[in-house]
């Protein structure tokens, strides 16, 4: 291939070439941060999702269970009874909480079956604070992060 | 053998004739961007970088509010059901952050006295609804 002697050789020069490298190589290491950054957050927030749900269920069954709730008492080993009546019946039953391999477990008595109602529980708390006040503290533990509540019952 | 110097042409040695400043279309055209280039490209950055900020703006957005969904009160006052209706239809207690709230009211008022008869009761399934068929009696 012939080139005319007067006429530039086409393509980049080295400078071209530099400039741009430079420029691409700014942009790959800022898209990078950004990318990273917002990986770590939305890491973060599915943690503090997992926890706040898990919470939210373990709250939503004890309320469930309150509601009707004939009376209620810690037990031995930091868990918590409610008897409680059944919607639409004469009857009352009485219900367990207890913790159980991270796992807070709400076992019916009059039948002897446990349901786990909510994962990832770290503790589970039930006492008397006076002899009317019941106080249950419940914390959940997701991707190191740890959540907790405490629900305060009074009996009158 | 004969010399015909009319027929020879010698090459011309000497310095070589000075190019004249003619730019070629060709040659202009690869000195340097055009304007409506430098314009398309500058146009298609900053259709990118707003691209990037909206979705920034957006993105921190949802953070913040999944961030406060995700921290809940510490605190809560469970408030049983004192309704008998309610205690009847299994209502779950109302979850109060602070104390002294009314979560509840009762669907009838009191100056009004019934015979309550429960006929059939159905809750969702994630306990949010409860939906139950009463018989009422105005009691004389």
């Amino acid at each position: 291939m012939r080139r005319n002697p007067g006429q530039r050789p086409a393509g980049f020069t080295l400078l071209e070439l530099l400039v741009v490298s430079i420029l691409l190589v700014g942009l790959t290491t800022m898209t990078a941060q950004l990318w990273q950054h917002f990986s770590a957050q939305a890491a973060d927030i599915a943690g503090r999702a997992v926890a706040a749900q898990e919470l939210k269920l373990a709250l939503e069954s004890l309320s469930d269970d309150l509601g009707s709730v004939v009376w209620a008492t810690p037990t031995a080993t930091n868990g918590l009874q409610i008897c409680r009546k059944v919607p639409g019946g004469q009857s009352n039953v009485i219900v367990e909480y207890s913790l159980s391999s991270q796992r807070l477990i709400r076992k019916d008595l009059s039948v002897g079956v446990g349901v786990p109602v909510a994962d990832n529980v770290s503790g589970f708390v039930a006492s008397d604070v006076t002899s009317s006040v019941l106080r249950v503290v419940v914390s959940v533990t997701a991707k190191d992060l740890t959540r907790e509540a405490t629900l305060f019952w009074s009996r009158t | 053998m004969p010399r015909h110097e009319t027929s020879f042409q010698p090459v011309d040695e000497g310095p070589a004739p000075t190019r004249p400043p003619c730019r070629t279309p060709a040659r202009a055209r690869r000195r340097a961007f055009t304007l409506l280039e430098l314009t398309v490209s500058l146009a298609i950055m900053a259709a990118g970088l707003l691209a990037v900020q909206s979705l920034m703006v957006r993105q921190s957005k949802q953070v913040g509010r999944l961030e406060r969904w995700c921290q809940p009160p510490p605190t809560y006052y469970v408030v049983s059901q004192s309704d008998e209706w309610m205690r009847a239809l299994g209502a779950p207690a109302s979850l109060e952050t602070q104390a002294g709230q009314t979560a509840w009211t009762t669907p009838v008022e009191p100056p009004f006295d019934y015979d309550v008869t429960l006929d059939s009761i159905a809750r969702s399934d994630d306990g949010q609804q409860v939906s139950a068929q009463v018989s009422l009696q105005l009691k004389e």
